[in-house]
């Protein structure tokens, strides 16, 4: 059972809440029918409503006091309309490709398509192999440069300049070893010569200079 | 005493596209036709709420320019993807909701304004033009200039009072009070139930009377 009792009246703080809800609604026109007559029987007897009223009908003449500009908007309309066909033609430019595509698709089937792009990605692939720079060689790159180089000693001449790897630019192996040791019976052995140096740290530059007429067209031979 | 001439059944008869009188086809029906590719159909929605949509935008942003350009955003937007609105009837608050997001992302950005070939639409701004960013050459620029200063100053205090509202009860205020936008369509537009939007009318007139209790 409920005890009618427990069951408080709604504070003043709610019904002046509630009251001032009504009242804003009777004045933005939003109050429904219902309850119009007993709002408007309280404004009519209720000094504070019609106060109260009143302040909801200034306030909603004064947010609407800020007037929007005036705009032509016919043109304003064909305007906006404009843009949306501008819009409508790039979608097309754009679908463009994808049209053909699917034509092309149509037509030739999907197999012919997968082998077209197979061919293509072969096509690239190959052009890309045949067409890659050629890695540096003594003969025909640190070679020439070692011929055309100014000797680094009083008149004398370079017998050879040997570009090593550089760092940034990574074009292939210009010396991967330089083994230096005594010639003869030991330098035709089979492998390494058991005397020799191996540079496992390879210098940018190897100059090899020697007192000698001007190197010849050949490569030079190792002085051991 | 009265209150203000239109209930709201009244003034949803005066929503754009919905329940007119004349025989100016519903907003399902030109969505529909839109859908089929009808651009003429598409055109009349432009017409039926492109003052909604850039006083909407004005008032979020203060700027004609902005305006126009958001609102140009929206249609674009709108037209772009009416494939997806479920509820072709609804097109006028969800186009609402669309141009009152594009506006409140714009503010958000603080984006630089481009010019998108709308800006030969506006002249220099004139003194006493309401928005002193920048004034169409649409905008009429009569009026008393000692009543226009006191009407920028006036226009002024609104915007900082409204910027003070939480962005709810500034869009609901904003398209209910201002713009007289039947609370139905408010609500489409800002995704809530029309109850939602009475409580947030309500509470920001509420805040709005007493940062303006010196000026009613």
């Amino acid at each position: 059972m409920i005890d009618v009792l427990s069951i408080e009246e709604p504070s003043e703080a709610v019904k002046t809440e509630e009251l001032s809800i009504s009242i804003a609604q009777y004045a933005d026109g939003t109050l429904p029918v219902a309850e119009r007559a007993r709002v408007e029987a309280l404004i009519e007897s209720d000094a504070d409503a019609q106060a109260a009223v009143r302040e909801e009908q200034a306030l909603t003449g004064l947010l609407r006091s800020d007037p929007m500009p005036q705009m032509d908007w016919d043109e304003l309309a064909v305007r906006f309309s404009a843009a949306i066909d501008d819009q409508m033609q790039a979608r097309v430019d754009r679908a463009g490709w994808a049209m053909r595509l699917r034509s092309a698709t149509a037509y030739f089937g999907a197999r012919g398509m997968i082998a077209a792009a197979a061919s293509f990605v072969i096509g690239l692939g190959l052009a890309t192999y045949l067409l890659r720079p050629a890695p540096k060689s003594l003969a025909d790159g640190g070679l020439k440069s070692v011929m055309d180089s100014p000797s680094p000693t009083n008149g004398s001449s370079v017998a050879m300049v040997v570009d090593g790897p550089q760092e940034d630019q990574p074009l292939g192996r210009a010396v991967e070893e330089i083994f230096i040791g005594p010639g003869g019976s030991y330098a035709s052995a089979a492998g390494p010569s058991p005397y020799s140096d191996d540079i496992s740290a390879r210098p940018a530059r190897v100059m090899i200079a020697a007192d000698a007429p001007p190197a010849p067209a050949s490569i030079p031979t190792s002085p051991f | 005493m009265e209150p203000r001439a239109s209930q709201t059944d009244a003034n949803d008869a005066q929503r754009p596209g919905a329940g007119r009188p004349n025989p100016e086809p519903p907003d399902a029906i030109l969505v529909g036709k839109a859908l089929a590719g009808d651009r003429g159909a598409f055109d009349e929605l432009i017409r039926r709420y492109q003052r909604q949509a850039v006083a909407v935008s004005y008032r979020l942003l203060g700027n004609t320019h902005d305006a126009l350009e958001v609102s140009q955003d929206a249609f674009l937007k709108a037209f772009g993807s009416l494939a997806t609105l479920q509820k072709p009837e609804a097109f006028g608050g969800w186009l609402m909701r669309i141009v009152s997001n594009l506006s409140l992302n714009f503010r958000r950005s603080r984006k630089t304004r481009r010019q998108i070939g709308l800006d030969d639409l506006a002249s220099a701004p004139e003194a006493g033009q309401p928005d002193a960013a920048g004034a169409s050459e649409y905008m009429s620029s009569a009026g008393n200039p000692v009543r226009r200063l006191e009407g920028q100053e006036l226009g002024r205090k609104l915007s900082e009072a409204m910027q003070q509202l939480p962005e709810k009860q500034r869009l609901a205020i904003t398209m209910f009070t201002i713009e007289q936008m039947p609370q139905k369509q408010v609500a489409e537009a800002l995704d809530c139930s029309v109850e939602a939007v009475k409580w947030h009318v309500f509470q920001g007139r509420k805040r709005l009377k007493e940062l303006l209790k010196d000026y009613m």
